[in-house]
């Protein structure tokens, strides 16, 4: 059988063909080849050994190809769908995937008269634990008691916020002393599955060999940090693990041999710890306590703080009227690879409205719902304008517009960058509607903008202005003459005929109809478009409808129109013909407003069945 | 290093001595041809089964292989474990006669099948196949394999 044969050095195949090949394929030209060879004869028979190892070879190189492929794939940017190597792509790029972020909670404190005047620091990292769920401080808080009686904290209600989870100190750490070292925070359940660690709260603090301990801060890229910076990178690599990298001497510090690090991190219990309202009343604050926690802080912490012992924390009292904000996964894929190129565009600088919006809603999802920047030509032209429009001959003197503009503006009035967001954290109800960021989580958001944006810019937080909707129909005269007013909404009437033969009750299309008018006004936006068009079809779609019109009457005369009629207007600045109007189609408001429904009892009781 | 290859130069067609050559598993080698004085010029080839040993190896293949096994053709092969399973009886060994018929039909064109004759023995938990076959390419006539098929597998006799 042995013989010289140049033919079957000649494959006659391009270069790239190998990628036209499965198994089959590969087989049949094997087979081919063995018959154009001459020597062996059975190939072809299905019974053949030679036929068998066939087989083999062939399903063998259709597996490698299926992995050259998949790894060829999972090795661009633009291809990879794997987290793992996405994530690892992406670091190429500098950019840092988002973690989970826990639930957040706000309070409302206040003191007893036991509690002595003072200034007071609540420290960091003291909790509440209830029902077997902690919610706890992530930063040391200043309070005033500023007279004798029960007083409400107001400086912390308005600074403070709880994050839910209890911090866990990592096992200490001796630094070896390399450049750039490096460690992971490993902590796992006992299935072996990563604890949920909270993306924005792992504090670092490197006690220098025979100095005292330091805090050292996290930075976006340590290559911008100079020698003597006590800062690290922080990772959350493709293991969905932590990782901190400390500096070589030149671009940020370096650790040295025997230096002590300690880590605590908020341990989350996921969307597990959520609260409601007032699950927090009345409960007690309790006091982070270790010895390492304690000889840390009595290094890290200006000396004289008046910290709050445990004796003073019982005379505190903490309510939460609003139920927690929800707590957000860590990013996707997607979301990764998505983040990673605007990030890169940047390089982790904001320079126009999408930059700044980008970064808030990534970094501060578990905060904000919504949020919008604009200029300061657009703040005056439309906002301030608005309200000029609507009748007030000061805008900046209007309360939240002033409010804003003294907690956050310098005397420099041109070059303002303005945030309007909207909080995660849920209202209880929609009567009083005020959805507004409180004065902790805008100084938490500036903050962290401050370091990055363009430093001729400065930023003013703005509170979003809420119209209220509900329905609503007129006649030509009273909008032109007589004026809308807001009761016009409990007058009008929604008159749904059930179709003929149908099944449903009464009720469940009332239900029906009130839930979908729930899930479009929930998604509560900045500039969000009100259409009419997209609420008249859903509510075509439950079962039972036939058709619909929505009608009042005036001085009993009947006044009615196909479909939905809507009425919107701002309930804080109300005068007849300002702000208020019907809308029949579609309409969408300025980036400065929200839109949500005044009352769902309402609706409900003023829907007609026949 | 590239080949040269003279495409008008056809090559004429290999003599053989053999109709039909398959690989001989576990692919052992046939010969050596090494030169003690030149080590470099040691040829080896490997082993392989002419002829009926062939169409042998053919037949063992379909008879042992479990439809689902041979990985890119999954219909291939006859599940005659399932007649050992069953029992041995009459009846299987009937059934086993006509499922081997149609097997060698599908799978083994070369080999026209003259008769079949299953012996039970219920003792042994066994079936002895007696195949009288015919290999027109080979000018071959009556030729018979005889195997057995028990618990161990199926092996000729």
């Amino acid at each position: 059988m042995t013989e010289d044969n140049n033919t079957n050095q000649n494959y006659q195949l391009s270069f790239n063909s190998y990628a036209a090949f499965d198994a089959t394929t590969l087989k049949s030209l094997m087979q081919q080849r063995l018959i154009d060879g001459g020597v062996f004869t059975d190939q072809i028979f299905e019974g053949s050994n030679f036929n068998s190892l066939l087989d083999v070879i062939a399903y063998s190189y259709h597996v490698l190809l299926f992995y050259l492929n998949r790894t060829a794939n999972e090795a661009s940017f633009s291809s990879a769908q794997l987290y793992e190597n996405v994530n690892r792509i992406v670091k190429i790029l500098n950019y840092n995937p988002i973690g989970i972020q826990t639930a957040v909670l706000s309070f409302s404190a206040a003191a007893y008269e036991e509690l002595n005047e003072g200034i007071y620091t609540i420290p960091r990292y003291s909790y509440f634990t209830v029902n077997d769920t902690n919610y706890s401080f992530t930063e040391d808080l200043t309070f005033t008691k500023s007279f004798s009686g029960a007083q409400v904290l107001n400086d912390l209600n308005d600074s403070g916020l709880l994050y839910q989870g209890s911090f866990v100190q990592y096992p200490l750490y001796v630094a070896t002393g390399e450049s750039f070292e490096n460690f992971t925070i490993v902590s796992v359940d006992i299935d072996g599955n990563n604890d949920l660690i909270d993306h924005n709260n792992i504090h670092v603090y490197i006690k220098p060999n025979g100095s005292s301990w330091r805090q050292y801060k996290n930075v976006n890229n340590l290559y911008l940090e100079n020698s003597l910076s006590e800062s690290y990178e922080l990772r959350l690599n493709e293991n969905q693990r932590y990782s901190i990298r400390f500096g070589n001497g030149v671009t940020g510090k370096k650790l040295n041999e025997g230096d002590f690090v300690i880590v605590y991190y908020l341990k989350s219990d996921g969307p597990n710890g959520e609260f409601g309202s007032n699950n927090l009343n009345g409960n007690r604050l309790f006091l982070y306590d270790t010895e390492a926690y304690q000889e840390i802080m009595r290094e890290v912490r200006a000396a004289g703080t008046n910290i709050l012992g445990s004796d003073d924390a019982i005379q505190l009292n903490f309510i939460n009227t609003l139920p927690s904000s929800k707590f957000t996964y860590q990013e996707d894929a997607n979301s990764i690879k998505e983040n990673a190129k605007n990030t890169y565009k940047t390089q982790y600088r904001l320079i126009n409205s999408t930059d700044f919006e980008k970064y808030i809603s990534n970094n501060f999802s578990n905060l904000i719902q919504d949020v919008k920047v604009v200029s300061n030509f657009d703040f005056a032209s439309e906002h301030l304008n608005y309200l000029k429009d609507i009748g007030l001959s000061e805008p900046n003197m209007d309360s939240r517009i002033l409010f804003n503009q003294v907690n956050f503006s310098t005397s420099c009035h041109f070059n303002n960058v303005y945030i309007y967001c909207i909080p995660k954290v849920p209202q209880n109800d929609n009567k009083n509607f005020n959805r507004f960021l409180n004065i902790g989580l805008k100084t938490k958001i500036k903050k962290a903008i401050d370091g990055i944006k363009v430093i001729t810019s400065e930023i003013i937080f703005q509170d979003p202005v809420y119209v209220s909707v509900g329905l609503g129909i007129s006649t030509p005269d009273e909008i032109d003459n007589r004026g809308l007013y807001p009761e016009i909404i409990s007058e009008t009437k929604l008159k749904i005929k059930k179709s003929k033969n149908s099944f449903v009750s009464d009720a469940s299309i009332k239900e029906n109809i009130v839930n979908i008018f729930k899930v479009y006004f929930d998604d509560i936006k900045l500039g969000k478009t009100l259409d009419i068009s997209f609420l008249n079809s859903s509510l075509f779609k439950i079962s039972g409808i036939y058709n619909f019109s929505t009608f009042r009457y005036i001085n009993n005369q009947l006044i009615s129109t196909d479909g939905l009629s809507l009425m919107v207007y701002n309930p804080i600045y109300f005068a007849p013909n300002e702000d208020i109007r019907i809308i029949n189609q579609t309409l969408t408001l300025p980036f400065f407003k929200s839109a949500f429904y005044e009352n769902y009892d309402v609706l409900k009781n003023n829907i007609i069945i026949e | 290093m590239s080949a040269v290859v003279i495409k008008n130069l056809n090559r004429l067609p290999k003599k053989r001595d053999h109709t039909y050559i398959d690989l001989e598993l576990d692919l052992k080698i046939n010969y050596s041809r090494n030169s003690s004085l030149n080590n470099i010029n040691e040829q080896k080839d490997i082993r392989a089964d002419y002829d009926i040993n062939a169409i042998k190896n053919s037949i063992f293949n379909i008879f042992t292989t479990i439809p689902g096994q041979k990985i890119l053709n999954p219909i291939f092969g006859l599940n005659l474990y399932f007649y050992l399973f069953n029992g041995i009886s009459y009846n299987n060994g009937k059934m086993l006669g006509e499922t081997i018929l149609k097997g060698l039909t599908r799978y083994e064109p070369r080999v026209t099948v003259d008769n079949i004759n299953i012996t039970t023995d219920i003792e042994n938990q066994q079936y002895t196949i007696d195949m009288i076959l015919s290999v027109p390419t080979l000018n071959i006539e009556g030729l018979e394999v005889k195997g057995t098929l028990s618990e161990s597998g199926f092996y000729f006799n």
